[in-house]
């Protein structure tokens, strides 16, 4: 079968693989119809998370046709075509049952912090991912779900992750009616959560970002009020001075470490790696946010430290909220808000790329080239 | 940019997810469902991973479910396995791993040079996209790349001048695939793990493995029978007995 194989840092190729086995009685072989490049694996393309090793296959967002169930499953059956969330989940453990499914205890051998991860480097498990034509599904009765059939594949695969993790940063965020949101992020995350937070009764949405067109994008998408922050001087002020100098009363990080926007962070984040990532669009979060507000973190940080100004989070009495989302907690909920029309995640695809050519998708997309936004693999064809 | 403000009577379900008892928010701490609160949940079954899992010191056991991609190879693999003895709140640990990466990059070119194949690396890097839509940016790359190789070679053509030297040829004796075949027990509640570090010796070492994997008892007691000894792996390489891990490890030492 054709997989992504990564090579390094900025190297990417598709290549023929073995194929995936059952190897555990609740697995299941998934045959890959939509398959997505994720903001966060730019981060492992970028050699930013660490034990990422040359070989491996990523891709965390997918869906695809079941082609084999092991004995222990029993909710899927051959042919059906399910959508598979990014987390690999027990559905058995302390967390698990806490409808923690983002922090699965028995699906991460090199990592207690964070649950196993598809395609997400050994520090999330060692999982090859969904950027293949095949993939190996752990716990098949616990994460996947059948797609309905009135649902477009093209959202389906967003709900993998995208529109999950971007609804939970606003779910986070503890949004009362009429709040003010600053979103931090215009890429597909942050445009989710921008979406979402009218959901929860937003008064005003703000988005920030440095790519116009991507902006340009929120303005109607979310719909958002949106502000380039390379034509700003200080966006903390600014945000204060939109906000009657009280401050937004919820922020959300859907940036991580892969930031623009602070010389000294990206040179001692992004270069140099003393710290895990380039932090600037929390620093940002937590001092544009006001007293006992909310700030609501879903960016990818890598597991060391980073330069934030803790003290403010201190002497402002905020409070953070944070967590890889928590999929399949939400897909009953986001699945009936696209079957009523009231978010509309596939409106986001800008590229629709053969398996073949993965090494120009990643390229693309890490570049900021073409307009892009999000693109989606055909591993197996259209 | 403009930015007009948005009416939010036009967006549709606007407030439909407001929840007063959301605060700060779900899921706050939902254990009411919950018998016990420590490590008692019944598990799931335990997979049987056949190739070498690195396990965090943080985990008292290994997950049920775990992933085989890309198991530790090589130098890399020895400084993850390293890394690996320190906790995840240990900053070497990552620094460690992140090395590793670094040097796995290497290696990944070795073994594409091995297996007969060029990488293409600037495909691999994206060039036919840069091409296509940033023209400007590959020029530029292009010509930073050629100036500064430009530089890096006359740097040391006027070094070799100066010692007067042509260098010594590094040609070491001919690499040839070697081939070793080893029995390990793999039974449904035990993976034995010297046979699985005998196995990563090998791999590191370069050779083409035959694993012929034990899966009983009964298979590893008349193994065991046939061959005098008491213990597994068994490791044989050109037909001559090594014997097991550490005799394994010592025969690499030696050469």
């Amino acid at each position: 079968m054709l997989a992504m194989n990564y090579r390094g840092p900025y190297r990417v190729r598709a290549d023929e693989r073995p194929m995936p086995t059952i190897q555990h009685p609740e697995d299941a072989i998934v045959r890959v119809t939509r398959s997505c490049i994720c903001g966060s694996d730019l981060h492992l393309y970028h050699g930013m998370v660490p034990d990422t090793r040359v070989g491996m296959t990523f891709g965390h967002e997918f869906c695809g046709i079941v082609e084999q169930v092991g004995p222990e499953v029993h909710n899927l059956k051959v042919g059906d075509h399910v959508l598979v969330p990014f987390n690999i989940a027990c559905g058995k453990c302390h967390f698990c049952q806490q409808g923690l499914f983002g922090n699965c205890h028995e699906s991460n051998a090199q990592a207690t912090a964070v649950g196993g991860i598809y395609g997400y480097s050994h520090t999330a498990g060692g999982y090859d991912g969904g950027q293949a034509q095949y993939v190996r599904v752990p716990y098949a009765d616990v994460g996947p779900m059948v797609i309905p059939d009135w649902m477009d594949p093209d959202d389906a695969v967003l709900l993998t992750d995208v529109v999950p993790t971007g609804y939970q940063a606003a779910e986070m965020g503890g949004i009362k009616q009429g709040d003010t949101v600053v979103v931090f992020g215009a890429g597909p995350v942050g445009l989710m959560a921008a979406r979402s937070a009218w959901l929860f009764g937003a008064g005003r949405v703000i988005v920030i970002d440095h790519l116009d067109y991507r902006l340009d994008f929120a303005r109607t998408f979310g719909p958002a009020e949106v502000y380039n922050f390379r034509e700003i001087d200080d966006v903390v002020v600014f945000l204060k001075k939109q906000t009657d100098s009280l401050g937004a009363d919820v922020c959300i990080d859907a940036v991580g470490g892969d930031a623009a926007g602070n010389k000294l962070q990206w040179l001692f984040g992004t270069k140099l790696k003393l710290e895990a990532g380039n932090s600037i669009a929390l620093h940002w979060a937590i001092n544009s946010v006001k007293k006992g507000g909310i700030v609501s973190i879903v960016g990818v940080y890598g597991p060391t430290g980073n330069m934030v100004p803790i003290g403010n989070v201190v002497n402002k009495g905020i409070t953070i909220r944070a967590n890889q989302a928590s999929v399949k907690r939400l897909l009953p909920k986001l699945v009936e808000h696209i079957r009523a029309g009231r978010i509309n995640p596939k409106a986001m695809i800008t590229h629709r790329v053969p398996l073949e050519d993965i090494a120009d998708a990643y390229h693309i997309f890490s570049a900021k080239l073409d307009g892009c936004i999000k693109p989606v693999l055909l591993p197996n064809g259209a | 940019m403009t930015n007009a403000i948005v009416d939010t009577a036009a967006i549709p379900g606007w407030g439909i997810d407001a929840d007063p008892k959301n605060d700060p928010t779900y899921p706050m701490r939902h254990i009411e469902q919950q018998e016990t609160r420590g490590l008692t949940w019944k598990r799931p079954d335990q997979q049987q991973p056949d190739v070498e899992i690195l396990r965090s010191i943080e985990h008292n056991r290994l997950p049920a479910v775990v992933g085989t991609s890309t198991p530790p190879s090589g130098l890399s693999g020895t400084i993850r396995r390293y890394a690996f003895r320190r906790s995840e709140s240990d900053w070497w640990h990552w620094l460690l791993l992140m090395g590793a990466d670094r040097i796995n990059v290497v290696e990944g070119v070795v073994q594409d040079l091995a297996r007969g194949t060029l990488p293409n690396i600037p495909a691999e890097m994206g060039a036919r996209a840069e091409w296509r839509h940033n023209k400007k940016g590959l020029a530029t790359k292009i010509g930073v790349t050629l100036a500064l190789s430009a530089a890096a070679f006359a740097l040391l053509r006027s070094r070799k001048r100066a010692s007067g030297s042509d260098g010594v040829a590094l040609a070491g004796p001919e690499e040839q695939t070697r081939s070793a075949v080893l029995y390990r027990m793999v039974l449904p509640d035990h993976t034995c793990p010297f046979g699985v570090r005998a196995k990563a010796m090998l791999e590191a070492h370069g050779f083409e493995i035959d694993d012929r994997i034990l899966r009983t008892r009964e298979e590893v007691d008349a193994l065991e029978a046939e061959l005098g000894v008491d213990t597994t792996p068994q490791i044989f390489i050109a037909g001559e007995r090594i014997g097991g891990s550490d005799d394994l490890e010592r025969w690499l030492e030696q050469g």
